[in-house]
């Protein structure tokens, strides 16, 4: 994945399709079950608490807070070892209730902490691959 | 007759049927490399069964069923299990190689937990009559052969969702330690003291990462190098060297006629929530997700749970402990989902000595992970040890008047795949 030197592209599931087609507008869609109304993340094939193949999706304010976080000094690829240190972090979003695994971007890694407000960013990677990140989200 | 189990999840529990023939561990082999003495994953396997077997008093032949956990990277193909485009059928591979045909054949795949869980396997085939002599084999030499750094998140992190963010398996496993310092006020004194432990451990044991490299202090742990904070390098296990385990397992009746010391397999458990870390917060409403999504309670507590039922025991009856402890707060984490003490006081049960190598609990007697360095897979290395200890030929230091103990097998990243098996040296069934 990272051989070429680059950071890895991520494959397009098909019941994650919506959320690609999200982050290239730049926006965080998650998926919902019509019938039963849970929210759940990462996309499933049939909602994952009834089975339901009814799906579909919202778009989320795209702010949330960190759930969890670590900050990483050390890798064996090229590409990684050119970006130490850098971040792993739970983000559990504000509007659904649901945990994304990402980075954290544009931030002091001493200001880290469980419960920063976070706001989502987007890199685009490929014509149809837009990565999303988070930054600290100052209060206005 | 065994009781019912306890309400675990979907728990339904088999002792109400009449399935309750004991089995025991009637023989075993375990087989060792390292860069000095290169072994392939096959090498090992083949070597820790051919010892089982003569330690069982068996022929290869006498063998009807095969059992394994998860091939060791055997599709790097480097002289171990046969390359295959289609995934390797490793149990298979295994018993051909050994020329035995098997009525009862397969690979579990619950990740690490798979070699741990097939004694609980080799159970339900006895049990039924599917098998009667069952071989039990794992091996992995990964750290002779990958780059586990940058391999191992390929299979552990979620390709999609998190590997594009370049975590290691450190940084999969800090986002746990982080939640279990927040929620518990957990402090990385109280996890380096599970390093420190454990070194004690580690550093007398001969086929030990640790061997001969002294002791530790909380401090060392410390002022190691950072890898993913909060954790440093001696709170990770280091991909080292190569083993392969084996055991044949039967009825307890034909183990005391074929072995003077069976070991009898009491209790076993098995519970699986997630694949991925992100799938950990992912589960809702379910064991042991009920109060909402955590990384800090893992199905450990569930496994332990069914297998501490089955033998009719509790934590209080464990002489030894044996875990796969690959981070120091992984330790922590276990000793309360195994219940040893409440959830969140793990560092203060180890601060106050509770895994002491000097007078507290033998926990992971062969260093665990993180001192007898971890081979990738590491599935079957806490069975062996609780053999070994059982059986009173233990490699390194020998836990005296050893009766009893539980051998745990994980999993999948942040403990998805749990599987508990608890051992002893006294029939249960008398």
């Amino acid at each position: 994945m990272s051989e070429n030197g680059e950071r890895p592209i991520p494959e397009i599931y098909p019941e994650a399709a919506e959320f690609w087609a999200g982050t290239r507008q730049e926006e965080l869609r998650v998926p919902h079950c019509d019938d039963c109304g849970e929210t759940f993340f990462p996309p499933r094939i049939v909602c994952p608490r009834c089975s339901s193949n009814g799906i579909s999706w919202s778009v989320t304010s795209g702010k949330g807070e960190v759930y969890s976080y670590t900050v990483i000094h050390h890798s064996s690829e090229e590409y990684w070892q050119d970006q130490l240190p850098y971040v792993n972090c739970l983000v559990h979003l504000y509007d659904k209730d649901v945990y994304l695994f990402s980075t954290v971007e544009n931030c002091d890694p001493e200001d880290l902490h469980i419960g920063m407000a976070v706001e989502a960013i987007y890199e685009p990677l490929t014509d149809a691959i837009t990565l999303p990140k988070f930054q600290p989200k100052n209060d206005d | 007759m065994r009781g019912p189990g306890p309400e675990v999840g979907r728990g339904f529990y088999g002792a109400e049927r009449m399935l309750d023939t004991e089995i025991a561990i009637a023989g075993f082999g375990d087989s060792y490399a390292d860069e000095n003495d290169v072994k392939t994953p096959l090498e090992l396997a083949v070597e820790a069964s051919v010892a089982a077997i003569e330690d069982a008093s068996l022929e290869m032949d006498d063998v009807d069923s095969l059992l394994t956990g998860r091939p060791p990277f055997a599709n790097r193909g480097i002289g171990g299990p046969r390359r295959s485009e289609t995934g390797v059928q490793w149990s298979n591979v295994l018993s051909t190689h050994l020329g035995i045909p098997t009525r009862h054949n397969t690979m579990i795949t619950i990740h690490g937990a798979g070699a741990n869980a097939t004694l609980k396997h080799a159970w339900a085939a006895i049990n039924s009559g599917f098998a009667d002599t069952v071989l039990c084999v794992q091996s992995d030499a990964a750290g002779l052969f990958v780059n586990g750094v940058a391999d191992i998140p390929k299979g552990d992190a979620e390709l999609a969702f998190e590997y594009p963010y370049g975590p290691i398996m450190p940084s999969l496993y800090a986002l746990l330690a982080r939640r279990h310092m927040h929620e518990y006020g957990t402090t990385h004194e109280q996890m380096a003291r599970v390093a420190v432990e454990h070194r004690k451990w580690g550093s007398r044991h001969p086929e030990a990462w640790a061997h001969g490299r002294g002791e530790i202090t909380v401090q060392d742990v410390r002022d190691s190098r950072p890898i993913a904070e909060p954790l440093h390098l001696l709170d990770c296990a280091p991909l080292a060297g190569g083993v392969g385990n084996a055991m044949l397992v039967t009825e307890a009746d034909r183990a005391e006629r074929l072995q003077d010391d069976p070991v009898y397999v009491r209790g076993v458990g098995e519970y699986n929530t997630h694949e991925k870390t992100i799938d950990k917060l992912a589960l809702r409403g379910k064991p042991p997700n009920e109060d909402g999504p955590n990384l800090t309670t893992t199905g450990v507590k569930q496994a332990s749970q069914q297998a501490y039922e089955m033998a009719g025991m509790g934590p209080d009856d464990m002489d030894l402990v044996e875990t796969f402890t690959n981070f120091t707060h992984i330790g922590l984490i276990l000793l309360e989902d195994l219940g040893f003490c409440e959830k969140g006081q793990a560092g203060e049960f180890v601060e106050n000595g509770g895994i002491d190598f000097d007078g507290g609990l033998p926990f992971n007697t062969f260093g665990g992970l993180i001192s007898f360095g971890q081979t990738a897979q590491a599935g079957m290395d806490m069975l062996t040890e609780t053999v070994r200890q059982l059986r009173g030929e233990a490699l390194g230091v020998q836990v005296p008047d050893a009766e009893t103990g539980l051998a745990h097998g994980m999993g999948a990243a942040l403990a998805g795949c749990s599987s508990i098996a608890i051992l002893s040296t006294e029939r249960g069934d008398a």
